[in-house]
């Protein structure tokens, strides 16, 4: 069993920096857990805290219902793969993978076993007499992750492991991630400034803002119900549009009224509207760029704008427009879905008309930013 | 940790020192025991302090029983019994903690233990360090004698020994000489050592791995072999004795380049981009040396001025040899050294001291006030080089 | 002998890999051998080869040339004046005028070579004694000097050097003549007498910048030692010093006395002053070494406060000059100094060492060898500190962490990377400080030669009165310090041996450590 359970953690640095603000969370055995969010909002200094690089200055963080504050790094029972990955620049890749056991003076058979069997999964036994230098940097990884692997330990933790890589390798090293999770039976705590990586190799993640956890929740959770702003356009790629408009409420229908347009809300949304008993209000009015629709002029529900920006993907369109007072959105489109000639028409400057989906919306408080949904 | 087991831990520590002292102090008079002995004994009687730390520190003793029983029955023959049996009674304290056992200490106690450790040598060692100059300087104002004495601090205080340096030797020439050749050597030998380490380190051409290796093998020859034959020559051309300060300089700058490692570890720091963006640019060699090495090499530059100048004060050897016990031309170095031979080291001892003030000032204030750029040069020359 | 593939080998425990590089090792000596044969036997055809070539150029040079090269020949810089490069030509016109000139000038340079009776085993360097002549003007016996053995060779030494030069000069502008006609041919430009100077500032930059440099150090190294290696096969000694006795070619056997292993023999004494130097040479570095590492770990450990402090503390010794501090420490352990006496009061000396008369450390052998170790301690770890302080900076923290997460404590933390990035790093310094302590004259010379502990079983050995504590440049030192005894020749000899023994050490070091061997590890 190998759980994880951080109660009120705080990080504090000398009198009054404060790193990381009450974090409060449980992991569970076997659970796949990714904290996500911009530079210097905290996660890699809760990671450090975890693996006991950092002194925790208040709070208890529990392996397997043990507290371990106290505790030196190597009694945890933790293994970790760095950024840089961290490896012996004088020693073999097997001496590098060996290095735990050989200080806990396994024999040789078993080192050999062991350091042979990560070296298969890992793809990297025809490099094991090599020196870290004679290889690349996917190559490293895959030393590094090794390295952690062999140790057999109850919680395995990533502290951006990726980010060294480039564009390419990087897809790669993320499938292989997911692949090595189902062959290694453990806990995983990973931490990525990347929500790509977040939402595909994470069972829950947690998104963390200067030092506070901003919403835990699965992939689908947090892409679904974003519990406020921050969350919402920090997962998704490209950004959600906000902007801020007015949520209508007659006749018992809700309607929101975009730069001149009138568009229903309908389905789950307005079900929960009604059940909150929400009246008309000013909202931050959130869609993401893939449920814009192309429309046509006379359409109530369409929106004007003009495009500036018209980023070919390959399979979609992503079109940035403007509005005529100056707001930004941006707008994905599929490139199957157009006629030669329409496609033809979405040029810099045109000017094209969007509609979306009443079943789609966000709402968010203008001052507190939270999801008036929840 | 429970509140008898520590007032016990404390009594027990106070009790079982002071009661071993007297036994101690009482057998040593009994037998007689001499330097070593003595000193062994009395350090035994310290391990209950030390147990009663470590205990009080939150060890855990069920690993520290494995050190404890062997160390308590020594403890116990060298005649500290008390010790011993409080070492033992230690053991069966109650004195686990609610955590892991695995490590003897845990995260805080040790990190807490091992700076405490450390600033205790930290500390010693500036006692240490510190001690000669401090003895230095009181002896150079100690005028109730003049001779070397086993006690540190002068029973009178005075200036006697300054006044002496002044007036009654030559002392003042000597430092001009020494000063002189410290600024000349700092010049010319930065110039020398600078060009040599540049065209190692930046310029290419035919035959500049046979000349390093040449000056390679040519500095392990003993440097004062060549002193006989310059000895002989300035001799002749008379920049001996009295002139011995021309002659000094010349030699310790001329076959200074040889001395480039440092520089050229440096100067290999630089990008060559660097370089070759100037020459795009259409600098020619001489350009780029002095419009855009030179003045990113600050650090290194300084440094090789330190040094130059700093190698006169301190240089004995091939200085004696041309100085030849001629006073005017001597160099502080050897005109000190004269005086603590033992025909005149009774009556010089504290004007050494003095002088050895006097010298000390101007060279460890222009060390000081240059010590950054003299760490940058070891640090970064020294280490890449 | 079967070689393992990579898995098999990794499968071996460390005993058995290790007898498995050790059969390795010793298979692969033949090879070895033969390799280093075949690169010797290469070496001396290429040297042949470019002999015979330069050769074979000189008199295609001559043969094919043009009546301008051929001239060139023996008037200097006479191409270079037909190919328009009238400064080239005027300097190599005047440096042929002033040879000629030196070498048949009276006390020029033939003059001096004749004198020299050279390697003439028995003969004199120089070939009139001076001596007392009868002086009727003065109605005495007068000093008439003769050669001046010193000067013979001096003189000598200098003229073969010019000599060399000149036949490369020579050989320098005949090519260049002939370069030139080989431009023309092909209708090109041929550079200036301004074209040089600018270039001088360009691309022959670093000829201009190790003028100077270069010039010291032939002058001031190179052609001292040259000398000095003569002077080892001279009986050039306080005796025959040249000028009042001429010295003379003894051949080798200078380092048959040098070989005398018995009592008041050279050879006794030079092996235990040898055995000394090294044994010093060692612990001095090597000490200094780990404790300088050790004190600059610790300063740098988290969690020590005052970094800055503790650091200029130890650097401000370097500041004072070391021979104020090694004068006034030397004394400090004296019987009547402030440490030696209180080492004495609180019995502190064992009795073994306590000479009966003096009672100071500095008077037992063995003692005063430990002391000196000692005080170097002292001089030379803020050193080391700092070197190490800088390279410490440099490894990266995560190796650490991941050592700490992996079970590493400090000391195994300490061995496992801390060392082994040091000693990859200041491998070659150590080696320098090595060979630098063996010839370390201050330390020794001046903490000892007020204290002199003169060995009684060696006695005086190349005209000087032996200490235990000396090295062999205090011994050289010694030796040439005019006294009525000093034996050049010996001096010579022994630094000689001193380089032998260097150059030795350092072959052997620069091939073995991993600096050299692997050096891309750390990059």
């Amino acid at each position: 069993m190998a759980t994880v359970k951080l109660t009120n953690v705080k990080k504090i640095y000398g009198k009054d920096t404060v790193a990381v603000k009450d974090f409060n969370l449980d992991i569970a055995d076997k659970e796949f857990i990714v904290f996500v969010g911009p530079s210097g909002c905290g996660k890699s200094t809760t990671l450090r805290m975890i693996a006991g690089l950092e002194e925790i200055s208040e709070g208890t963080v529990e392996i397997d219902g043990v507290v371990v504050n106290d505790l030196q790094p190597r009694d945890r029972d933790i293994a970790m793969v760095f950024q840089n990955y961290a490896l012996y620049p004088h020693l073999t890749v097997f001496e590098n993978m060996a290095f735990s056991l050989r200080l806990k003076k396994v024999p040789q058979e078993e080192v050999f076993e062991k350091v042979t069997q990560a070296a298969e999964i890992l793809g990297i036994t025809e490099y094991l007499t090599r020196k870290p230098r004679a290889l690349s940097g996917g190559q490293r990884q895959r030393v590094a992750i090794g390295r952690a692997m062999v140790r057999d330990s109850k919680v395995f933790l990533m502290d951006e492991p990726l980010s060294n890589l480039d564009a390419k390798l990087r897809n790669q090293m993320r499938a292989e991630i997911i692949l090595l999770r189902q062959k290694i039976d453990t806990t995983f705590i990973y931490v990525t400034h990347d929500q790509t990586e977040a939402m595909t190799l994470g069972d829950r993640i947690v998104i963390m803002k200067d030092g506070i956890i901003m919403q835990v929740g699965t992939p689908t959770e947090v892409f679904d119900m974003p519990d406020n702003l921050f969350v919402a356009e920090f997962i998704g790629a490209p950004k959600m549009n906000t902007f801020k408009t007015n949520l209508i409420c007659e006749d018992g229908k809700y309607y929101v009224t975009p730069y001149g347009a009138k568009i229903e809300i309908t389905g789950k949304k307005a079900e929960k509207l009604k059940g909150k008993g929400v009246t008309t209000r000013e909202v931050l009015l959130g869609v993401r760029p893939e449920h814009f629709r192309l429309s046509e002029k006379g359409n109530p529900a369409a929106i004007p704008c003009k495009i500036t920006v018209n980023e070919m993907m390959g399979s979609e369109l992503h079109l940035h427009v403007v509005e005529d007072n100056g707001d930004k959105l941006i707008v994905r489109v599929p490139t199957v879905s157009l006629e030669d000639h329409e496609r033809e028409a979405l040029v810099i400057g045109a000017t094209i008309y969007v509609t979306f989906d009443g079943k789609v919306m966000h709402f968010f408080d203008s001052e507190t930013e939270k999801n008036i949904l929840i | 940790m429970k509140v008898a087991s520590k007032i016990f831990i404390w009594i027990g520590m106070i009790v079982t020192f002071i009661s071993d002292n007297i036994v101690i102090s009482m057998m040593a008079k009994i037998l007689e025991m001499d330097g070593w002995s003595l000193l062994f004994s009395r350090a035994t009687s310290l391990m209950p302090i030390i147990i009663g730390v470590i205990a009080l520190l939150k060890l855990n003793t069920a690993c520290s029983k494995k050190a404890l029983l062997p160390t308590a029955i020594l403890t116990i023959i060298f005649c500290s019994p008390l010790a011993g049996i409080f070492m033992l009674c230690i053991n069966e304290t109650e004195l686990k903690l609610n955590v892991y056992n695995k490590s003897i200490l845990g995260a805080k106690a040790s990190r807490r233990l091992s700076n405490i450790i450390v600033y205790a040598i930290l500390v010693l060692m500036t006692v240490v360090w510190m001690f000669p100059f401090f003895g230095i300087v009181l002896e150079s104002f100690r005028t109730e004698t003049t001779m070397q004495v086993s006690y540190l601090w002068p029973k009178e205080f005075g200036f006697d020994n300054y006044i002496r340096l002044f007036k009654e030797t030559d002392f003042l020439r000597w430092f001009i000489n020494t000063g002189i050749m410290g600024v000349a050597t700092a010049v010319l030998q930065t110039i020398f050592v600078l060009a040599m380490s540049y065209v190692l380190s930046r310029l290419r051409f035919r035959g500049r791995k046979a000349l390093m290796n040449f000056m390679l093998i040519l500095g392990m020859f003993p440097g004062f072999l060549t002193m006989l034959l310059i000895y002989k020559v300035f001799t002749d051309l008379g920049l001996t004795m009295n002139m011995a300060p021309l002659g000094l300089i010349i030699v310790y700058c001329a076959s200074s380049g040889m001395g480039y490692y440092v520089s050229k570890g440096f100067f290999d720091t630089i990008p060559k981009s660097l370089d070759e963006a100037a020459r795009v640019d259409g600098a020619t060699r001489f350009q780029i040396f002095y419009k855009v090495i030179l003045p990113l090499s600050k650090p290194i530059v300084i440094y090789t001025v330190l040094m130059g100048f700093m190698a006169p004060w301190g240089e004995f050897m091939l200085s004696s040899y041309l100085i030849h016990e001629n006073s005017q031309g001597m160099s502080v170095a050897v005109g000190m050294f004269e005086w603590l031979s033992k025909t005149m080291v009774n009556s010089n001892y504290t004007m050494f001291c003095a002088a050895g003030v006097v010298v000390a000032i101007p060279v460890t204030a222009v060390f000081l006030l240059l010590q950054k750029y003299y760490v940058e040069g070891v640090t970064g020359g020294a280490v890449k080089g | 002998m079967k070689k393992l593939n990579d898995l098999d080998y990794l499968k071996l425990n460390k005993f058995k890999a290790f007898l498995y590089k050790l059969k390795l090792f010793f298979c692969a000596i033949p090879a070895w051998l033969k390799n280093l044969v075949l690169a010797v036997v290469s070496f001396f055809k290429r040297v042949l080869t470019g002999i015979k070539n330069e050769f074979v150029d000189i008199a295609t040079t001559f043969s094919k040339g043009n009546w301008a090269v051929k001239l060139s020949f023996f008037i200097f810089g006479f191409g270079n004046f037909y190919y328009g490069q009238i400064l080239r030509g005027i300097l190599f016109l005047l440096f042929e005028v002033v040879f000629v000139g030196y070498m048949f000038v009276p006390s020029g340079g033939i003059y001096w070579l004749s004198k020299g009776n050279w390697f003439n085993k028995g003969a004199t360097v120089g070939t009139v004694q001076g001596g007392f002549q009868y002086n009727e003007l003065y109605d005495t016996d007068v000093w008439v000097a003769g050669d001046d053995s010193v000067k013979v060779m001096l003189y000598g030494l200098l003229t073969i050097i010019f000599i060399i030069a000149f036949v490369y000069t020579w050989r320098l502008q005949v090519k260049q003549c002939r370069i030139c006609m080989n431009i023309t041919a092909k209708g090109k430009k041929i550079k200036s007498g301004k074209d040089d100077l600018r270039s001088l500032l360009d691309d022959q930059f670093h000829k201009t910048l190790l003028s100077l440099p270069l010039f010291g150090i032939l002058a001031f190294t190179v052609l001292p030692i040259i000398y000095m290696v003569l002077v080892a096969f001279t009986s050039y000694d306080a005796a025959h010093d040249g000028y009042a006795n001429l010295f003379s070619w003894v051949g080798l056997e200078n380092f048959n006395e040098l070989l005398d292993f018995g009592k008041g023999g050279l050879g006794l004494a030079f092996g235990e002053i040898l055995a000394w130097t090294l044994m010093w040479a060692f612990f001095a570095t090597f000490t200094n070494y780990f404790l300088g590492m050790f004190v600059a770990i610790m300063i740098n450990k988290k969690g020590i406060r005052i970094k800055k402090f503790w650091r200029t503390i130890l650097v401000m010794t370097i500041a004072i000059p070391q021979f104020v501090s090694l004068l006034y420490v030397a004394k400090l352990f004296d019987g009547s100094g402030i440490i030696g006496k209180l080492l004495l009061d609180w019995n502190l000396i064992p009795d073994s060492m306590l000479a009966a008369s003096q009672q100071s450390l500095w008077q037992n052998p063995v003692s005063a060898k430990i002391l000196l170790i000692v005080i170097n301690i002292w001089i030379g770890i803020p050193y080391i500190m700092l070197m190490a302080t800088g390279i410490l900076m440099n490894i990266p923290q995560d190796l650490y962490e991941s050592s700490r997460i992996d079970g590493a404590k400090p000391w195994q933390q300490y061995t496992k990377i801390t060392l082994p990035y040091m000693m990859f790093v200041m491998g070659p310094y150590l080696l320098t400080s090595f060979v630098g302590n063996l010839n370390n004259f201050n330390v020794i010379y001046l903490l000892t030669q007020n204290n002199q502990l003169i060995n009684t079983e060696i006695g005086t050995a190349g005209g000087v009165s032996v200490c235990y504590t000396d090295l062999l440049i205090t011994w050289l030192y010694k030796m040439t310090l005019n006294s009525a005894e000093s034996k050049y020749y010996l001096a010579s000899i022994i630094g000689i041996l001193v380089f032998v023994v260097v150059a030795i050490l350092s072959l052997i070091v620069y091939n073995v450590i991993p600096s050299t061997r692997n050096e891309e590890d750390y990059k």
